[in-house]
């Protein structure tokens, strides 16, 4: 860019100044490499930013405590997948709206169904979560949506979602009196394995128990059975008894935080699947899990009409001396329409504990109808004589009035027959009642009227010549006596003499057999003899024993060598 | 303005005469352009300016602002702390300090990592400019502009410095480590693009305008 005039340069210079080397090349400037590399690299940074970034979703939460925009981060399975951008608050302050913008790589799972929730630390049952966000501040936790539509606002959970929605596994209904310990998240334990835990726990609409929902993992949602049973396993279930203390608990985080136990019961049955709306029952304790082993139960109502002291609910109803149900309430009913008191007692009967055999001819809902038409009546009975607790007993009366059961707009109603003593009462008052009813009066009335008549017989003269017959007899058997005296009575006297004579001769034989063995006979002093030798050889005999008895070592050294 | 300038003393390059770049010898011009020179003793090339300093200048300060982008926009620390990762760009990094009440170090980054090289590459995007358009307008200070946009070029290196030594020093495990961001990848690039462009400017352009005249 500077030419000059090559004669200034010649005159002012002197020649000493080297010239340079000439050489021809070829100008080419690598410089513009690196902004041509720039642009590249830039491009492509843009390019990633573009495909990384997802849409911008909105999340309503009640508070945004913990969430800091620009920094906290929406992860699932712990990759961040979005990051809050702006928090601010609703209209009407109510709520919070976090902008976040999500990864690409979810953008197509965000869904209706995708939930949203601050993971902040929680001590939760069973189990301590998010400690780490102590120090690194909350996060938003999701968990993608299934299916639908995509949208962008959401609402956040207060709660993380107790099972995720992948998670394998099989969802059960439980029904319990009362929640006890039990919460979301509480465990479940299966063999003292954990295997689920509360997912839902909600009032029942009726207000009269708390269903819960549970999230079974596979494969353990197997070992659910149609007569599995769930209990509440929280606590310590301590017994002490005659067999000493036993304390019942399945682990030390659910006696410290509760949980819920199940276990299935042996079945003689091939066992039907669990149904999709069967509702399992949370039993109290592992007991009463066990006591109330049969959870299908038929509900029948008795109506009594005599005392039911002593049947309380829980009493057992047996059939032919087998429990086969108990007694639910017990409950005294007014009848307005006819002011009498009636006492219905609903009894529960777990047809799983008998067996079936044969097979059968009518429709099963039927057969208790039938059996009815058969006889089957129910009677309260008194089962212990000390307490005085009753139960109900079902049983065949086949002489029973035929009588139908009866279907009210609760429960079929079982007939009842009265109870042993009740019975005995009633038919005592109805042999009063038909004692009661005897005619008496006129009973006696009649009894006069034949005395009287018999008076008249007695003055009449029929029973003069009677008893002057009765003179004439007596006579004749005076005289047949006579008679009797005269002869039988000397014939009786000949017998007797010549008996007599036979004894006389009896005894001088025995005189002479007396002579043979008397005492001076041979035979008799041999034998007196004989005896006192043996006499004398027991005493030898004894004494030996007795000196053996004191030295036993005579026998082994001799009788010399002691003394 | 002519008067005050000692460029219009004679010059080197009016007496046809260049100097080598590398040895320091005094060449006698040689005349014929679209020719290359070297030194008859070093054997280096001979330029009477650099060579082809504009357009070097600005593909070295285009690529520069190029990659001032990514620079400002990626993270330039990553921070892991007890499990919590934080990536913290340059800005994002000035905020922190400005929100925490240090404001001596927010003013040290943002001089060193902002200012300091958008400084730079609007200085030297403005003297190539104004040596393309042939201004004559205040020489002397654009001169000095140059002098003090080079002698500062490398201390936007700070940021670069202060990240390395915060993940050399910062690694306890699992409580707290840094890592360096892509940001800082770029920020060098950044820095040393316009250290060069510094260097491949020309500031005897600057004059030669003045000359032309």
């Amino acid at each position: 860019m500077t030419n000059q005039s090559s004669t200034e340069s010649d005159a002012g210079f002197p020649d000493s100044i080297p010239e340079p080397e000439i050489r021809r090349g070829k100008w080419f400037s690598i410089v513009w490499l690196i902004p041509l590399i720039a642009i590249l690299v830039g491009g492509w940074l843009a390019v990633k930013a573009m495909r990384e970034s997802g849409p911008t979703i909105t999340i309503v939460f009640k508070s945004a405590e913990g969430l800091v925009p620009g920094k906290t981060e929406i992860k699932y399975k712990d990759v961040t997948v979005g990051k809050v951008e702006t928090i601010q608050l609703s209209e009407d302050l109510s709520q919070v709206l976090v902008t976040s913008v999500m990864s690409r790589d979810v953008s197509s799972y965000l869904t209706h169904d995708t939930l949203f929730w601050v993971v902040r630390a929680r001590v939760a049952v069973g189990e301590v979560s998010g400690i780490n966000t102590l120090f690194s501040g909350a996060y938003i936790g999701m968990a993608p949506g299934k299916n639908g539509k995509v949208v962008y606002r959401f609402e956040g959970q207060e709660k993380p979602p107790a099972v995720f929605r992948d998670t394998p596994g099989q969802q059960f209904h439980l029904r319990a009196d009362q929640l006890g310990s039990l919460d979301i998240g509480s465990p479940v334990y299966y063999r003292q394995v954990k295997v689920g835990r509360v997912t839902n726990v909600d009032m029942a609409q009726d207000g009269t128990g708390v269903l819960l929902e549970i999230f079974i993992q596979a494969p353990y949602h197997h070992q659910v059975k149609y007569n599995s049973r769930f209990y509440n396993a929280s606590g310590l279930n301590m017994d002490i008894g005659t067999n000493g203390v036993r304390i019942d608990t399945p682990s030390l985080a659910s006696l410290l935080v509760g949980g819920i136990s199940f276990f299935t019961a042996e079945a003689v049955k091939t066992v039907p699947p669990v149904a999709a709306d069967q509702v399992f029952t949370l039993y109290e304790s592992r007991d009463a899990a066990i006591a109330a082993a049969f959870s299908y139960r038929e509900y029948y109502l008795l109506y009594f009409d005599e005392t039911v002291r002593g049947l309380t609910a829980g009493a057992s109803v047996e059939f032919s001396g087998i429990k086969i149900g108990e007694v639910v309430s017990v409950r005294l009913l007014f009848d307005q329409d006819h002011l009498t008191f009636r006492i219905p007692v609903l009894i529960a009967i777990e047809p799983d504990r008998f067996e079936f055999s044969g097979a059968l001819a009518i429709p099963e809902y039927r057969v208790v109808e039938e059996l009815v038409k058969k006889g089957l009546r129910a009677q309260q009975r008194t089962g212990n004589l000390l307490t005085g607790q009753s139960y109900v007993c079902l049983n065949m009366y086949p002489d029973a009035a035929q009588q139908d059961i009866l279907t009210s707009d609760t429960y079929p109603i079982l007939p009842t027959v009265p109870s042993a003593m009740g019975e005995i009462t009633t038919t005592a008052r109805r042999l009063l009642d038909r004692f009661n009813r005897l005619p008496l009066e006129a009973t006696l009335k009649d009894i006069r009227t034949a005395a009287n008549q018999v008076t008249e017989t007695v003055g009449a003269d029929n029973l003069t010549r009677a008893i002057d017959n009765i003179d004439e007899s007596f006579a004749e058997f005076k005289k047949v006596t006579a008679d009797f005296n005269n002869g039988t009575l000397a014939k009786l006297d000949e017998m007797l003499d010549q008996a007599r004579q036979t004894l006389a001769k009896g005894e001088t034989a025995l005189a002479e057999a007396g002579s043979v063995l008397g005492e001076s006979a041979p035979m008799v002093v041999n034998l007196n003899r004989l005896l006192m030798e043996l006499q004398d050889a027991a005493r030898t005999v004894q004494a030996l024993a007795d000196y053996l008895e004191r030295h036993p070592d005579a026998i082994v050294y001799g009788k010399g060598l002691q003394e | 303005m002519m008067p005050s300038v000692p460029g219009s003393a004679q010059t080197a390059a009016a007496k046809g005469l260049v100097n080598c770049h590398s040895c320091g010898l005094l060449v006698r011009r040689a005349f014929p352009d679209g020719q290359r020179l070297y030194c008859p003793r070093c054997h280096a090339r001979l330029h009477t300016r650099k060579p082809n300093s504009l357009s070097r200048t600005w593909a070295l300060v285009i690529a520069a602002m190029i990659f001032y982008v990514p620079a400002n926009l990626l993270p330039v620390t990553v921070t892991r702390y007890l499990g919590s990762t934080q990536a913290d760009t340059i800005m994002s990094g000035v905020i922190y300090f400005m929100q925490t009440g240090s404001w001596g170090i927010a003013v040290i980054i943002f001089v060193a990592s902002i200012v300091v090289p958008i400084a730079k590459l609007v200085v030297l995007s403005g003297l190539m400019i104004s040596v393309q358009r042939r201004s004559s307008w205040r020489p002397r200070e654009r001169a000095q502009l140059y002098r003090l946009t080079e002698a500062i070029g490398r201390w936007s290196m700070l940021d670069v410095f202060v990240v390395t030594v915060l993940v050399a020093l910062v690694r306890l495990g699992y409580l707290s480590t840094i890592e360096a961001g892509p940001g800082v990848v770029y920020f060098a690039a950044v820095v040393v693009l316009t250290m060069i462009a510094a260097m491949t400017f020309d500031p005897r352009l600057i004059w030669d305008a003045l000359e032309k005249k």
